[in-house]
């Protein structure tokens, strides 16, 4: 995730109104339902979802093979599934969960004993030796220890400061600074408007800047 | 709101007690369809736990109906034409050719087809399996093939494309003939001047599939259009179309229609 409130890219600015999407999205599956032109019908759902389906596996799969395995084994559950597709809930939706199953279904088909848990990391260093060296007793505190300290210190300092914000405002501050989200992130996470959020960050910000006098900038 | 790199001098959230709420949990979250008080617990997880955060940004890209800032940046034209034709491929495998009506069996006795149809579904489930491997594997070469493509190119063959190769109706008898090379750059030269807001591209098979579009093509100052195509897109032996519209706000003109055979 990265903040993205500057310009908008040349893609998204050349992005289709959303709502106008939306209809197109319902037509091709209108035509489709019926049994007109279903390969048309389907190109039209392809070309807007594919970029959301590849996204959404390259965040979670290393290899661009079995992403793009997972994005193709997506749309053809879709397709087997678009006749059966009954509007209870949104077309998104049913897509999501549809991505979403292709991929727990390729998790617990990878890690079958662990059925689709995340593979935990070993808890002890697996190579003793390496990072177990002793230090020598008298080591020089050097600038790099000085600034991690520091360092801890500010954060420490500014933990304390966000956690004492009022509700929804500590809520979109942590989000900005220890999540990195942008503007509109926030909104969807938060369920609230971008203005809201704006506001929010805003009078965060004033607060904080009161609250640490200065002492550093704020990360907002 | 100043957008100072501080962020990175910020440590991440402490993962949060107690697991995830599941998908279920989530889309209902989004949906707006929880509680209150339900609807604050699952907020207040999600700003301790990146992992859900990212769960509901993916969940909102696919129901907004919008397509997020560098959504359209992930694959190239290229790249996503060979996706679908991967995809349909497969489906095609899998339905039969398009448009072929399904032809009902002669009834028979239940022992007589029971077995001849075991047989025929394990050939088809090992033909399904073996063709989506290599469909797959299909669109993961031709993304090698685009990676190396965008290296440069040395001494790449160049056809000019003249109208004499070329009818309107879509009737050519002269394919011009296009030199196997990796990468081949074909010079559209037009019967008459256009002046258009911009131009677009079209390769259609014999079959009249779309293998490939292009958009934003730029006019030369010779009034001539420079198209660059890498051969392993298209199947070597076949005919195709190239086709070069004029664009005007809504209204779409084909403006010239050339026949290219590939050795």
């Amino acid at each position: 995730m990265s903040r993205s409130d500057a310009e908008p890219t040349a893609a998204a600015a050349a992005a289709a109104d959303p709502g106008e999407a939306a209809e197109r999205i319902d037509r091709a599956i209108d035509a489709f339902r019926r049994g007109g032109d279903r390969e048309a019908a389907f190109r039209v759902v392809f070309d807007h979802y594919h970029p959301v389906v590849l996204r959404f596996f390259r965040k979670r799969v290393f290899s661009p093979e079995d992403q793009l395995d997972l994005t193709q084994e997506t749309f053809l559950r879709v397709y087997r599934g678009l006749e059966g597709f009954r509007r209870e809930a949104r077309f998104g939706t049913w897509f999501f969960r549809i991505a979403h199953n292709t991929h727990l279904k390729w998790l617990r088909r990878l890690h079958p004993d662990e059925a689709g848990a995340a593979v935990a990391l070993p808890e002890s260093n697996p190579e003793p030796g390496r990072w177990d060296v002793a230090e020598p007793a008298a080591v020089a505190i050097d600038a790099a220890a000085l600034d991690d300290v520091l360092l801890a210190e500010r954060q420490r300092v500014l933990r304390e400061a966000v956690d004492e914000l009022p509700g929804q405002m500590r809520e979109a501050t942590e989000l900005r600074v220890y999540q990195d989200l942008s503007y509109r992130e926030i909104a969807v996470v938060m369920r609230l408007s971008v203005e809201t959020v704006k506001v929010h960050l805003f009078q965060a910000r004033k607060k904080l800047k009161t609250k640490l006098r200065g002492a550093f900038e704020i990360p907002i | 709101m100043s957008e100072t790199p501080a962020v990175a001098e910020t440590s991440p959230p402490a993962p949060p007690a107690g697991g995830h709420p599941d998908v279920d949990a989530w889309i209902a979250y989004h949906e707006g369809e929880l509680g209150t008080d339900e609807e604050q617990r699952l907020r207040r997880h999600l700003v301790k736990c990146p992992a859900c955060v990212s769960l509901v940004l993916d969940l909102d890209a696919f129901t907004a109906g919008a397509e997020g800032p560098g959504a359209g940046e992930e694959l190239s034209e290229f790249e996503r034409a060979a996706a679908w034709r991967s995809l349909r491929a497969h489906l095609e495998r899998e339905e039969g050719p398009r448009g072929a009506a399904p032809v009902a069996a002669p009834r028979r006795a239940a022992w007589r087809l029971a077995v001849p149809s075991a047989l025929a579904a394990t050939l088809a489930a090992g033909v399904l399996g073996l063709a989506s491997w290599n469909a797959h594997r299909e669109v993961a070469r031709l993304q090698g093939v685009v990676a190396a493509l965008s290296e440069p190119q040395v001494n790449v063959p160049i056809h000019d494309l003249y109208p004499d190769t070329a009818t309107r109706s879509g009737g050519g008898t002269r394919p011009a003939e296009v030199r196997a090379a990796p990468y081949v750059t074909l010079v559209l030269n037009l019967e008459e001047p256009a002046d258009f807001a911009a131009y677009e591209v079209e390769v259609v098979d014999a079959a009249g599939h779309v293998a490939w579009t292009g958009r934003g093509l730029e006019m030369s100052e010779y009034g001539t259009f420079t198209l660059g195509l890498a051969r392993d897109f298209l199947t070597p032996g076949e005919e195709y179309r190239v086709r070069l519209h004029g664009v005007d706000e809504d209204a779409r003109k084909l403006l010239q229609d050339y026949a290219v055979r590939l050795e």
